[in-house]
């Protein structure tokens, strides 16, 4: 069967006919297994506005887990040793990375190489499979989006940091004497 | 040899074995024994540095693909081929030279074209003109530990080729400093043109505008330049780098000790932490060989106000005791640097990469049976 049918007249059907119509030939759409006029449902299970509300609100106004605050004091415990270390970097000179008069840009070019490159290994996968209709990443792509964002600012940091101690990053800009 | 007394820096250095020597055995010593002590001392030596690996060689021949010939880093040759052809040291054939994308903005000849000339017969190697330029060029002594972590500041380092066996090799030395290439790969990457060529043909740092992406260093074919990882000048060489909050152009006049400022050559800048630092010519014997001239001619005293050949010797020149390095005017076709660029020996290391060296090398003559 012809996936477009004509009418009498030669031209199309309607396609935005409603499906209680039931007319002697199927449109091309109701022949596909999966029908995108008819939305999925967004959330399972027995919801309504007032459950959902409670179960997000909840996060936010509930009472915190310890172990949220086990989790952030490492997560900050290791962020303020990334800020002695670059405090330490800034004030010493970029020599306390190990680089020398051969090797110049050993490892902040290892770095930022390692940075972009998964942040930009993670935009391709992510527009890959957007590209690709997957519905694999849905959930989790602003999350990874993000994340690569993340990596894109950080590995910024290698070759900011790798200059000049004195005014490290702001070099970058240019500034009047 | 061992150092007890000697002031800040020759204090215990090496081991002393003067116990060893009494007023009874004030020449020898008999019935001594060796013994080990099972200590490792790691010996910080310049030496081994900027050795070239063998993916060096493979990495050359990628390069310049199957046909392609890479000049010979040190040309050398035996008398008797010599005599038979005066070019017998250059090998066969030419270095080929890919054809430039644009010519030259500047010939950089006004109004003098320095260029400098390292015969190889003559060098042997006495790393006199590495610490004549260290004494001339306020270059800092950065210390055991940062010679061990291949920091060291020196503009001039002494390559040492080998060849034949291992037990009795020939070796040829080469002192290589920046060659001020006219076609300098360091100017063309540095973001903040801190590194720029002057009318005179000498490749210049401007210190002030460094800030310290260390490009120039990665893109320099010859491996010259130096960069001041640690305040080198403020610290005791022997003490690890200690942290500067201040504002790093007061640096020098703040932290460096007094005595140690009464050392520093006067006309040439202290360069301090984040700087990347390279052979200049000895720009400033060229800036008071000029001034001088100048001043001659505008009193009458002299009937041109260019710098003649011989006015002006650089450091590493003036200190070389075989009288290897020649600096002059290229401009000056009767001028001794005009004379050796014309000899049938002269040659520029890594011609292939068409940098246009003002430092070029003459090639060594060996006085042997071949």
């Amino acid at each position: 069967m012809s996936s477009i049918s004509l009418s009498s007249d030669g031209t199309p059907q309607e396609l935005s006919r409603s499906r209680q119509d039931k007319s002697d030939q199927p449109s091309q759409w109701e022949q596909q297994a999966y029908d995108p006029r008819e939305r999925a449902t967004l959330v399972l299970g027995e919801h309504d506005f007032t459950t959902v509300t409670d179960s997000i609100a909840g996060i936010a106004l509930g009472k915190t887990p310890t172990m949220w605050y086990v989790a952030m004091s490492v997560s900050l415990s290791l962020l303020s040793l990334l800020v002695v270390t670059i405090g330490y970097l800034l004030l010493t000179g970029v020599g306390v990375w190990g680089n020398n008069n051969t090797v110049s840009w050993g490892f902040p070019i290892i770095n930022f190489v390692f940075w972009v490159g998964i942040g930009h290994a993670g935009t391709l996968i992510s527009a890959i499979l957007f590209l690709l209709a997957s519905k694999l990443a849905d959930g989790y792509q602003p999350l990874c989006r993000s994340d690569d964002d993340f990596r894109r600012v950080l590995c910024g940091d290698f070759p900011r940091l790798a200059r000049r101690s004195r005014m490290a990053g702001l070099l970058v800009i240019a500034v009047p004497e | 040899m061992g150092v007890n007394q000697a002031g800040r820096v020759g204090n215990n250095v090496g081991s002393d074995v003067y116990p060893l020597r009494l007023t009874s055995h004030a020449y020898v010593r008999m019935g001594v024994a060796w013994q080990t002590t099972g200590k490792t001392v790691t010996l910080a030596s310049t030496q081994e540095h900027h050795v070239l690996p063998s993916i060096a060689d493979s990495a050359l021949t990628a390069r310049l693909g199957e046909k392609g010939q890479a000049g010979l880093l040190v040309h050398e040759t035996t008398l008797a081929d010599y005599n038979h052809d005066h070019h017998a040291a250059h090998g066969i054939g030419h270095v080929p030279h890919a054809a430039p994308l644009y010519n030259q903005p500047s010939q950089f000849d006004t109004p003098h074209r320095w260029a400098m000339t390292v015969d190889l017969n003559k060098c042997i190697g006495c790393s006199g003109c590495v610490v004549a330029c260290q004494a001339e060029n306020n270059i800092p002594v950065v210390g055991r530990d940062n010679v061990l972590s291949n920091r060291e500041m020196h503009w001039i380092r002494i390559d040492r080729y080998f060849k034949g066996s291992v037990d009795d090799p020939d070796m040829v030395h080469v002192p290589v400093a920046c060659a001020h290439c006219e076609n300098a790969p360091c100017e063309q990457v540095c973001p903040v043109a801190a590194t720029v060529h002057d009318a005179e043909g000498t490749n210049t740092m401007v210190y002030n505008r460094c800030i310290g992406t260390r490009y120039c260093a990665n893109n320099c074919p010859y491996k010259v330049r130096r960069f001041n990882y640690f305040d080198y000048h403020a610290t005791d060489p022997r003490e690890p780098a200690k942290p500067w909050v201040g504002i790093p152009d007061e640096q020098q006049a703040s932290d460096v000790p007094t005595l140690k400022k009464m050392v520093h050559n006067p006309d040439v800048t202290v360069r301090m932490r984040g700087v990347m630092e390279k052979c200049t010519y000895c720009i400033q014997r060229i800036a008071a060989a000029r001034i001088t001239a100048k001043n001659g001619y505008a009193s009458g005293e002299r009937s041109t106000d260019l710098v003649q050949d011989g006015e002006l010797v650089t450091a590493c020149q003036a200190t070389c005791p075989t009288q290897a390095i020649v600096f002059g005017d290229l401009n000056d076709p009767n001028s001794k640097i005009s004379a050796s660029r014309r000899d049938d020996r002269a040659y520029e290391m890594l011609a292939e990469l068409n940098l246009g060296a003002r430092t070029t090398y003459l090639a060594k003559i060996r006085n042997r049976p071949s």
